[in-house]
C-alpha cells in the first residue's frame, strides 16, 4: 500500500485540513489503497523515511530534504491544497508519485 | 466547541496602528491578556511560532496571516479579528517569502479539531471576492464582528 505523509508546523491542525482534502480527492477519483497521513514537524524525521510521498507544507529544512534525497521520496508542495488556490498542481505531482511507485 | 462561538465582540480590532509585526503581536498580545483569553507566555510562543513557522496567506483577493501559539499558552478559545492601518511585512507560510499583510485573524486554538474547520472556513473566504469586498468596506467594530459571524453560518 503506497502511503502518504502531510506535515505541517507545530501544534496546528493544517496537515490534517491536507490530508481531508487529499483523501476526498482520492475518493472523488476512485483512487483506492493509497494511505494518507498527518504530523508535525518535530515528529517528521524520525517516521519520514516509512513514507513513499511527502507534501509539505511548512518548507522542508536540510534534515528532512536529506531523507527525502536519501529514501527517494517524492516531495510535494501541499500549500495549493492547504490554500485551495490551483491545488491540481499538487495532485497531479501525487499521481505522477503514485505511478512512479507501481512503474 | 463550535467555532461560530470563537468569535467575540470583544475581539475586534480594526484599523490599529502598527508599524511591524512584533509591535502589532504586542499590542494584540496584551489586549488578550487583560480580557483573559491568553496565558502570559502567549506573546512569546506567538512570535516564536511566527518565526520558525509563518502563518502568512495570500489569495488572489487579499493577504491575511492567521497568528497562532501552541494550545499551552490559551485560557479560552477565540479568534481575534484585526486589520491595521497600514500594511505589516510578515512571511507567507511554507514559501518564507515576503508579503504585506494589513488583516490578521489571531486563532487561539485548543483542540485541532477547532483549528481544522476555522481554518478550513477562512481558506474559503479569502477567495470569495464579495466577502473580501465586504470586510475591507467595514470600518465599525461591531459591524464587522456581526458580518463576519453571518459568514460563518453560511
Amino acid at each position: 500500500m503506497a502511503k502518504i505523509i502531510v506535515a505541517c508546523g507545530s501544534g496546528v491542525a493544517s496537515s490534517e485540513l491536507v490530508v481531508n482534502h487529499i483523501s476526498d480527492f482520492f475518493e472523488d477519483h476512485g483512487i483506492t489503497g493509497v494511505d494518507v497521513e498527518a504530523t508535525d514537524f518535530k515528529k517528521l524525521p524520525d517516521i519520514l523515511a516509512n513514507y513513499d510521498i511527502y507534501v509539505w507544507i511548512a518548507r522542508p529544512n536540510e534534515e528532512i530534504q536529506s531523507i527525502v534525497d536519501k529514501n527517494n521520496i517524492t516531495s510535494v508542495n501541499g500549500l495549493p491544497i492547504f490554500t485551495g488556490q490551483n491545488p491540481e498542481v499538487s495532485y497531479k505531482e501525487i499521481i505522477a508519485g503514485l505511478k512512479s511507485l507501481s512503474a | 466547541m463550535d467555532y461560530k462561538e470563537m468569535l467575540k465582540p470583544d475581539l475586534v480590532f480594526l484599523n490599529v496602528d502598527e508599524k511591524d509585526r512584533k509591535g502589532l503581536y504586542k499590542n494584540i498580545a496584551s489586549k488578550l491578556l487583560k480580557l483573559g483569553y491568553v496565558k502570559e507566555s502567549y506573546e512569546e510562543a506567538l512570535n516564536k511560532r511566527e518565526d520558525e513557522f509563518p502563518t502568512g496567506v495570500v489569495s488572489e483577493h487579499i493577504s491575511i496571516a492567521l497568528p497562532h501559539a501552541n494550545p499551552e499558552n490559551i485560557n479560552k478559545p477565540f479568534v481575534c479579528v484585526v486589520t491595521t492601518k497600514t500594511p505589516i511585512e510578515i512571511l507567507q507560510m511554507g514559501y518564507n517569502t515576503k508579503e504585506n499583510a494589513d488583516t490578521f485573524f489571531f486563532l487561539g486554538i485548543q483542540h485541532s479539531n477547532d483549528q481544522l474547520t476555522l481554518l478550513q472556513k477562512f481558506m474559503a473566504l479569502i477567495q470569495n471576492k464579495d466577502f473580501v469586498d465586504d470586510f475591507q468596506s467595514i470600518s465599525d467594530e461591531s459591524e464587522m464582528y456581526q458580518y463576519i459571524q453571518n459568514e460563518f453560518i453560511k
